[in-house]
Parts: structure tokens; sequence; C-alpha cells
């Protein structure tokens, strides 16, 4: 059983009554333990792609299926249950909420799933501290360099343990060593074949971690 | 439920400034209508309880007319130039059957009633002319206010329905003839003891010298060409309101066919004027909570808002609709029950300020039971206006989708 199955997937947005096809006739499968890169140049429909595997953007076409449930026929909520459970997104952009610390950004995928606050802060804290954080638990994310901030959205996304990662130019905006750093950390996850990832990247991710390579282009997605 | 009260709590501190202005708002608006309502329903109370003492009041006869000299043919008085039963100075009236006050206590609207014997009469000794008023001591509820009381008395005593051959009169008339408690008044040719002064206060009716019933209706029948027995001229009517005496009246005059009814007091307009001070009040009130809800949904909105970005991201890791919605919900119904709670206290505060300052007097019933039940339902309405002024809000925030709002920034 594959954990994800993308089957003809397409989409196209409808602007002032204009057609523009994203991409079309999407298909692949992804077992645990598999890196997939997916390439392609900026525009090219990766962010979106990501966006309709995570359920937060609807496919005009096609099916996707995680752990043999079809997501595009779930309802909105049990896709937000997904996503603060078994899917894990990784922005490109980090997309920390500023006003809050580093902690309470972690915390915040734990909260109204009934576990207790004590619970929720010392799991936080036990991630961010693995991840080299523990004295920057209440430092908000302005208070951080590029990396850290980087680190703290690495831990909001792992502290469900999530099955599936999808990660969006995850090193798009750090320095090559942040870069190597933040792989460092999402590595040990996938190998250890519990945890699947999907990165979208135009070029800034190292391709040699992944599995198989996939380049969107022209509204088609290739396998290399 | 707690993990939503709790973000919302945190979401409140984090943007302190937001919300002691959204708290400053609502202390302004609950404790102004506090105040406003507090001061405005004592006063319209204290204009009811004076319509209602002297609005409620009327009196009803038969006038006499040329075409039918008199009702009461057999009854006439011996001096018809000077002397006759009479309601308003100058209307002279015919006899009624005293059973008709039965059917007028019959009326909704009426709450007592009395019948009244109004005799003018030339003094036989000096000439002068006066007036006899037969009344009944027992009828307590409707001669109060209508007509005389034991309060009434100035000097001396009230008189029992059991005294007989005493007299009580009118402080006016008694200055006039310089009658004293101990005085004699001559009525008919029998001299009849003063035992109590009263004060000329504003009544439906007067007379100079008032007589216990079965003592008016001996000294009448003296002045008569028959005996007056089991009769009256004129009815003192009180009924159960200002705002019910118009209908009362109506129907006193309908039982009695060609009588008049007269409420010296002039209620009608009063009552008018009072049921538009309360719509007044109703309509600013309704316009002030129209306006904090307009005000307080502005500014949610605006929260909501400049929040965008943050709803999304909290979206896009896995918070449901209705935890968004009801995190925005709970955020202002937090602020409102701050605002509300301070600015009722506050409002309570200025209203009690207000009191002393202009030396007023509340009884303590109002301070007890109506001033605490104002708060409670203004501090309450406060709230309901704080979760309704988010609503709209929330349901923005909560159908906020992600993808489009992360994509755009």
């Amino acid at each position: 059983m594959a954990l994800v199955k993308v089957d003809n997937l397409s989409r196209t947005f409808v602007t002032r009554g204009a057609e523009t096809r994203v991409f079309s006739d999407v298909s692949f499968e992804l077992e645990t333990g598999e890196l997939l890169l997916i390439t392609g140049r900026s525009g090219a429909g990766k962010s979106t792609l990501l966006g309709i595997l995570s359920g937060l953007d609807r496919a005009s076409g096609g099916r996707v299926f995680f752990q043999d449930v079809e997501l595009t026929a779930l309802p909105l909520n049990e896709l937000a249950d997904l996503r603060a459970g078994r899917i894990g997104m990784i922005f490109q952009n980090f997309n920390l909420i500023p006003t809050w610390t580093a902690s309470e950004n972690v915390e915040a995928v734990l909260m109204h799933q009934g576990i207790s606050k004590a619970d929720r802060q010392a799991r936080a804290a036990a991630l961010l501290s693995d991840l080299g954080l523990g004295e920057r638990l209440h430092h908000l994310p302005s208070e951080l360099s590029v990396g850290q901030q980087q680190r703290v959205a690495v831990a909001r996304t792992l502290v469900n343990e999530p099955v599936l990662i999808l990660a969006d130019e995850p090193t798009g905006d750090v320095d090559s060593e942040t870069a190597a750093e933040i792989t460092s950390l999402l590595m040990p996850r996938i190998r250890s074949g519990k945890t699947a990832m999907i990165v979208a990247s135009h070029g800034l991710f190292d391709a040699s971690l992944a599995t198989r390579v996939a380049c969107l282009k022209d509204g088609r997605l290739v396998m290399a | 439920m707690p993990d939503i009260l709790e973000s919302a709590l945190r979401e409140l501190k984090r943007h302190k400034w937001q919300t002691v202005a959204g708290v400053a708002g609502y202390f302004l608006a609950c404790g102004f209508m506090v105040a406003m309502v507090l001061m405005l329903r004592h006063d319209l109370q204290a204009k009811n309880a004076t319509v209602n003492y002297m609005g409620n009041k009327f009196l009803a006869y038969a006038p006499m007319t040329i075409a039918d000299p008199a009702s009461s043919p057999d009854i006439r008085p011996l001096d018809p130039l000077n002397e006759g039963f009479f309601a308003e100075p100058n209307v002279s009236t015919s006899l009624l059957p005293l059973a008709m006050a039965a059917q007028i206590a019959r009326i909704v609207e009426v709450d007592a009633v009395t019948p009244f014997l109004l005799y003018r009469l030339k003094n036989s000794q000096d000439g002068h002319i006066f007036s006899v008023g037969g009344v009944k001591p027992a009828d307590r509820h409707a001669l109060r206010g209508t007509l005389i009381n034991p309060d009434d008395v100035i000097n001396g005593v009230f008189f029992r329905s059991e005294d007989r051959n005493v007299v009580l009169v009118d402080k006016s008339y008694a200055d006039l003839w310089n009658l004293k408690v101990g005085s004699v008044v001559n009525i008919g040719g029998t001299l009849f003891p003063v035992i109590g002064v009263l004060s000329s206060q504003a009544r439906v009716t007067r007379a100079d010298v008032y007589m216990n019933w079965p003592d008016a209706e001996a000294a009448l029948s003296r002045r008569l060409t028959g005996p007056v027995r089991d009769l009256a001229n004129i009815f003192l009517v009180e009924t159960s309101g200002a705002e019910t005496t118009a209908s009362a009246m109506q129907k006193v005059q309908q039982l009695m066919q060609q009588g008049l009814t007269r409420s010296v007091i002039c209620s009608l307009p009063a009552v008018k004027f009072l049921g538009l001070s309360q719509n007044t009040l109703k309509l600013v009130l309704l316009l002030l909570a129209v306006l904090v809800l307009l005000i307080s949904m502005n500014s949610q909105w605006s929260s909501v808002a400049a929040r965008r970005h943050e709803i999304a991201i909290l979206k896009a890791i896995g918070w449901k609709t209705p935890v968004i919605f009801g995190q925005i919900v709970a955020e202002s119904f937090l602020v409102a029950s701050a605002g509300g709670l301070s600015g009722a206290l506050a409002g309570f505060g200025v209203f009690r300020l207000l009191v002393w300052q202009l030396g007023a007097t509340f009884n303590a019933a109002y301070l007890a039971i109506n001033a605490p039940l104002v708060i409670l339902i203004i501090m309450l309405l406060t709230v309901l206006a704080g979760v309704a002024a988010a609503l709209l809000p929330a349901w923005r925030a909560a159908t906020t989708r992600p993808a489009d709002v992360l994509r755009s920034s």
C-alpha cells in the first residue's frame, strides 16, 4: 500500500473568466521512507501541488489518496485533522506567528487536541532542545536568526511525528550551512522509514538526498 | 473549550493596547447606559407616581338642564335661587341612585368609588352662601386623593363613620369665618360643632363643610321638598392608573347615559408625555446598542483583517474552522465581559454620585431590586452585543482560505 497515491491530478485557476491550467495528469506514488524532490521553475505549480496534497487547496480534477483515504473527497475539518496529526508542512518563508514565542509556535499544532498545557509545553521544549533551541524557547521569531527560525518551523512540523512531510523550498531562504543543518534534522526521520517527504524546490535543495526526483514543467510532472 | 479560552486570553494579552481600547469602549458604553437608564428610569418612576396619584381620579355627575329641570322632580330645593345640588360652580346636578356606585365599581379600570352629596346652601343667619358635602368616611380608599382623608387634618380630628352631628371644615372657609375646633356651623337651622379643620389641597372637588353621610341626608332633606334617601349627586372615582383614566371615564359616561365625567387634574397630556419619555428612552438605548454593536464589529473586523496571515498559518497547521470561529468570538466575549462588568459598576458609581450631587432621594427598594436588575440586564446585553459583533468577523476569519493567503504572502 502506497503512503500517497496521486492519480491524474489537475489544477486550473479561473481569473476574470480566463482559465489558466497549472498542471494536469499528475500521477505518482510515494512510499514511507522515500523523499521525492519536485523541481521546476518558479510558478510551475510546485507549491500548488503541495497545497493540494496537504488539503489546503482543492484539485480541479483527479484524486489523491493518503493511506488509502481519498483526500480529495474529505471535508475541510477532516483535512485539518490530518494536518494537525499525520501530515506536516514546512513553508518556504517559515510562516511562524511573529507574536508567539518559539515554544508557542510549536505548541500551536498540539492545541485543541485534548492535550494538556503541561504536556504541550513539555513536548515543545523537548523537541526545541533537541534542535538546539533549548535556550530560545521564549524568544519571539524576530529575536531569532533565520536558521533558528527555520529550526522552529521544523520543530513545529515534527512535534506530532507526521508520516508525511510536505516541504516547500525548505532551504530556499537560508545559507548553505543552515540548509545543511535543516536537512540533517529531517533526513534521519525519513531514513528510519517512519516518514516520507515531498520537497518542492527550484534547485536549492540537495538532490542527492532524494530517493526520486521529478520535474514539473509545462504543466506535466516528469519523473527523472 | 478551555483551549479556546486559553488561546483567546493569550491573544488579548499579546495585543494589549487593542484589548485595552476594546475594553474601554464597552466600559464607556455600558457605564453610560447603566447611569443613564438608572437616572431616567427613576425619573420616569417619579413622574409616573405623580401622574398616578393626581391623574387617576375623576368625578362623575348628571348635569341638570333647563329643558329637564330635575331628574328627581319630587326633590327640589326650598330656595332654588340660592340653593341646590351642584358639581362645579355653575353646574347644577340631578340626583342619581346610590346603587350606581356599585355599577361603577364593577368597571375593570375602576379601583374605588364613593358617593358624594355636594349642596350649595344659604346661611340662615347672615345669608352667606357656602357648600356642604356629605361623605362616607368608611370609603377611605376612594376619599383619599379625591376629596379628604385623615392626613388633611390640621387641627382636631377626622370623623369616624359612627360620629353624628359633627362637621369638618375646610381651612379657607374656617379662616374666612374664624372657625376653630369647637366652633359651631349653622346648617339648615341646626348647629353642628366643628371637630376638625382640613387643609385646602388640590382635589377633584371640594366643599366648605363636610358631614357624615346620614347627617348630610337629614340636614339637606330639611332644605328640600322631599327626603334624600339612597341618592347622590356626584360619584368620586379612582382608577387603577393614569393611563386607564380616559377609558374608565368613557365607560362611566356610557353607564350614566346623560352623565358627565370631569378630571380636574389634566392627566391625559401627562400620560402621553410619559409614554413619549419611555419611548425616547427605549429609542436612545436601541441606538446606543446598535452603535456599540457596529463599533465593536468594526473593531473585530479590523483585528481579523490584521491577523489574516496568522489565521491562515493556524489553519494550515490544522486548526479547524470552528476553533478559529470560537476563538474570535471568545476574544470578543472576554473583552465585552471585562468592559461590561467594569462599566456597569462604574455606571452605578456615577449614578450614586449624581444622586448625591442632586440631593435626590431614592427608595431602598429601587436601589436594592431595580438597580441591580438594570445593571445585570445591561451587562448581559453588552456581553451579547460583544458576541454578536464578533459573529461576522469570526465567520470571515474561519472561512479564510489558507492556500490563498499564504500564496499571496
